[in-house]
């Protein structure tokens, strides 16, 4: 061993240190008077139907809440906030005549061709029936 | 004689002899490494009484993977700090500054004792340190496990610890042979 060492460890020896008989009894007395400590006893594990139930609860939970949440009711659709729009004064556009006229126009013509086409007919009539032209 | 681990079943059911058989090697050992860590005599008896008696009461937490030892210094550390405050009240004379209970343990010729000496040099914790290895023979991880201290910060530790006291007692030998002691983890 090396010399150093050797040296820590002789003077270490060398520190009187004397478990006296006063002391002796003392740790004793103490000793005897202290129990030592037991470990605490694991808790028992529960019964397998506990879990059981447990678990079943849980699952009925969820699904319970699932079912309410897909059947709540749907909140009223707000229409979305339209911003009024002040009114303007538009001119006023009188568009009836200028959609009527060129229809009006049409009907007078065909009404005078059904006339026209009543007196060629009432004439050819008259001459096949003999009456008289007027 | 009986196993430490016999003695040890025999003292976690309640036999007091069986434990006080597994002590009886520890006792003046630990009162000499107490007398280093108390400031006074009766301290380290105090010290070295409720180590036991916390031992005994606190058996069942050992672990049988660690050395008996091991465990048992920790606890000695632990109860070393309560009295190292030395809020204790000496009903004796007072003793002059100079003397520790380290001083007053060692003849007067041998007042040059390396461990006096390396209370002047060295923290709490590298004594400790430099103790357990030298004077116990712990191992560096038994003597990290003890101190709660990394392996690496024990190894840097001692070796810091050797040199300090190398050159506290004008050893210019006595630091250089730390890697040798290192090895031996």
């Amino acid at each position: 061993m090396e010399k150093f060492e050797q040296r820590l460890k002789d003077d270490a020896s060398r520190i009187r240190a004397t478990v006296t008989p006063a002391l002796d009894d003392r740790i004793r007395a103490s000793l005897e008077s202290t129990e030592p400590l037991r470990p605490e006893p694991e808790r028992p594990s529960r019964p397998i139907g506990f879990w059981l139930l447990s678990s079943l609860t849980g699952a009925t939970a969820a699904i319970v809440a699932i079912v309410l949440v897909n059947t709540g009711t749907e909140p009223e659709a707000r229409p979305p906030a339209v911003a009024e729009v002040p009114a303007l004064s538009m001119p006023r556009l009188d568009v009836r005549p200028a959609m009527l006229e060129p229809l009006e126009t049409e009907f007078e013509n065909l009404k005078g061709d059904l006339e026209k086409a009543e007196r060629v007919v009432r004439r050819d009539i008259d001459r096949i029936l003999g009456e008289p032209e007027d | 004689m009986q196993r430490e681990s016999e003695l040890i079943d025999k003292a976690k059911a309640g036999s007091v002899s069986a434990f006080t058989l597994l002590v009886e090697g520890y006792r003046e050992r630990l009162l000499r490494f107490l007398l280093t860590r108390c400031p006074s005599y009766a301290d380290a008896e105090d010290a070295l009484q409720d180590t036991l008696i916390n031992a005994y009461r606190y058996l069942y937490s050992y672990d049988p993977r660690w050395r008996f030892s091991t465990w048992l210094y920790r606890i000695a550390i632990r109860n070393a700090l309560k009295h190292a405050a030395g809020d204790t009240v000496e009903f004796t004379e007072t003793p002059d500054d100079s003397d520790g209970p380290l001083e007053q343990c060692i003849d007067e010729e041998a007042r040059q004792n390396v461990w006096v000496r390396a209370k002047r040099v060295l923290n709490d914790d590298v004594y400790t340190a430099m103790w357990l290895r030298y004077v116990e023979d712990m191992s560096v991880n038994d003597v990290a496990s003890v101190l709660k201290r990394s392996t690496s910060w024990t190894k840097v530790n001692l070796m810091r610890g050797r040199q300090a006291l190398a050159a506290e007692l004008g050893d210019t030998s006595a630091g250089n042979n730390e890697e040798r002691s290192y090895g031996e983890v």
